[in-house]
């Protein structure tokens, strides 16, 4: 085991060591308002597997190792440690392996490609004006500035909640508008990511919460989001289940891309095969794990 | 480990998972003494989930639960012969957020309150920070006896 890899599950183990709940969520990919009362602290863990792409071998497998601290009962922050690993083999449409968002351009397009690598951090704030449990609708407001050494973004999210039946029945909806920066052969290129998602989640034993989730993604190249800046659009779908026990809980969720990709520049149309867009790190599904401990 | 497989997949592993447990604060008998000391109950048959008692001086004792976030509350109410709350509670708290609930000064806003009382978070009712769905839960459930004294008990 490398020494890097070994840092990452020193990092993993000591963070969720410690005992174990707020600021949950029955969603692996949608936030809810819920946020930590002031003063509650909170680790995650979070682990997505990204498999396949048009063909041969691909997983990339991103984790995230997170603190949580609850500043008011209103307000909300975060630091992430963002890690990836890929494996990549003969992926790309045209057979070869790479090059793509965690696959260099310098890699052997005839052999497989394994790496390691920190990628980023992140610090995370969430304002929660209303409450789904005593306003209307709940409302929170959400931004994430990231800082890596080949990446810097700045993603901000409307996050709407509303609950049915007492509450056994979550609805969450996130319109989320990114902008980011990444180096590419050492230049910085400016991108643009809009990104709907929404799940609806019943509870339907105590502790547990089985639901649906859809994401739709659209990329844009350069800044700004205007029609003729469009790259690509993809749509995701797929069921969750979590898990709540006294001072942990656990949620996964498993996404697969619907066929109906849609490509705007004739780079992006290379990347769809099948109806599904498999350019700019998108996959054919993706399997979300995420546990959180209370402290 | 292959190559295809990260080692830092294994961490979620390394979790020491803290044992779930309700924590019992009050039995039945014990909750009835509370709100009624020295009375006797005899149990109502009613086709209803809430348990009901009638209090040998008069008044009711209801037996009930509702959903806290994740676990069901179980909690009691007296109600007395003009159906004004004369106490509130909590015999059953599973869950590790909200237990403030049981918090005697938070319990004694319900005391004297009636059907006719709006029985709202926020408006006569206070919430607590961090306990709010428990909060709102036992008031809506509150609330709720409160109508089944209304409808189905007063006139017996």
């Amino acid at each position: 085991m490398s020494n890097l890899k070994l840092v990452f599950v020193a990092a993993a183990a000591l963070s969720v060591a410690a005992p174990a709940l707020a600021g949950e969520s029955p969603f692996g990919y949608v936030y809810t308002t819920d946020t930590h009362p002031r003063g509650k602290r909170e680790v995650e863990q979070w682990l997505t597997r990204r498999h396949a792409q048009s063909r041969g071998d691909y997983d990339l497998w991103q984790a995230r190792t997170e603190f949580e601290y609850g500043i008011t009962d209103r307000l909300q922050t975060a630091l992430y440690l963002n890690y990836d690993h890929v494996s990549a083999s003969h992926n790309r449409a045209d057979g070869t392996t790479g090059p793509g968002a965690f696959v260099p351009d310098a890699a052997d397009p005839d052999a497989r490609y394994s790496r390691t690598l920190f990628q980023s951090f992140s610090s995370e704030w969430i304002y929660r004006p209303f409450s789904p449990y005593k306003d209307p609708i709940g409302l929170a407001l959400y931004i994430e500035p990231t800082w890596g050494p080949d990446q810097r973004e700045l993603e901000t999210k409307l996050i709407l909640q509303k609950n049915f039946l007492d509450d056994r029945l979550v609805w969450a909806a996130n319109f989320t508008a990114a902008a980011e920066k990444e180096r590419f052969h050492g230049e910085w290129e400016h991108e643009g990511e809009l990104e709907l998602t929404t799940g609806l989640a019943y509870q339907i034993a105590p502790r547990w919460h089985a639901g649906v989730e859809y994401r739709h993604h659209r990329g844009y190249a350069g800044r700004g989001f205007s029609a003729d800046k469009r790259v690509y659009a993809a749509s995701f779908l797929g069921p969750s289940v979590h898990y709540a026990a006294r001072r942990w809980w656990i949620t996964a969720t498993f996404l697969t891309q619907l066929a109906n990709a849609k490509a705007y520049t004739d780079e992006a149309r290379a990347d769809i095969v099948g109806g599904r867009f498999y350019g700019e790190h998108h996959e054919r599904s993706e399997l979300r794990v995420k546990v959180g401990f209370e402290f | 480990m292959s190559a295809r497989w990260p080692a830092f997949i294994a961490a979620p592993l390394a979790i020491s998972v803290p044992a779930a447990h309700a924590t019992v604060y009050l039995s039945v008998e014990q909750a009835q003494q509370a709100i009624f000391p020295g009375a006797k109950f005899s149990p109502l048959d009613i086709p209803r989930r809430e348990r009901v008692w009638r209090a040998s001086p008069g008044g009711w004792f209801i037996l009930d639960e509702v959903l806290g976030k994740h676990e069901l509350i179980t909690y009691a109410v007296g109600i007395d012969a003009q159906g004004r709350v004369r106490g509130v509670e909590i015999l059953e708290y599973r869950e590790s957020h909200g237990g403030e609930v049981r918090d005697a000064n938070w319990r004694e806003q319900f005391t004297g309150k009636s059907a006719a009382d709006p029985l709202q978070l926020d408006r006569d009712i206070r919430n607590i920070s961090g306990a709010t769905l428990s909060c709102r839960h036992i008031t809506d459930g509150l609330k709720r006896l409160l109508k089944l004294y209304e409808n189905e008990l007063r006139q017996r």
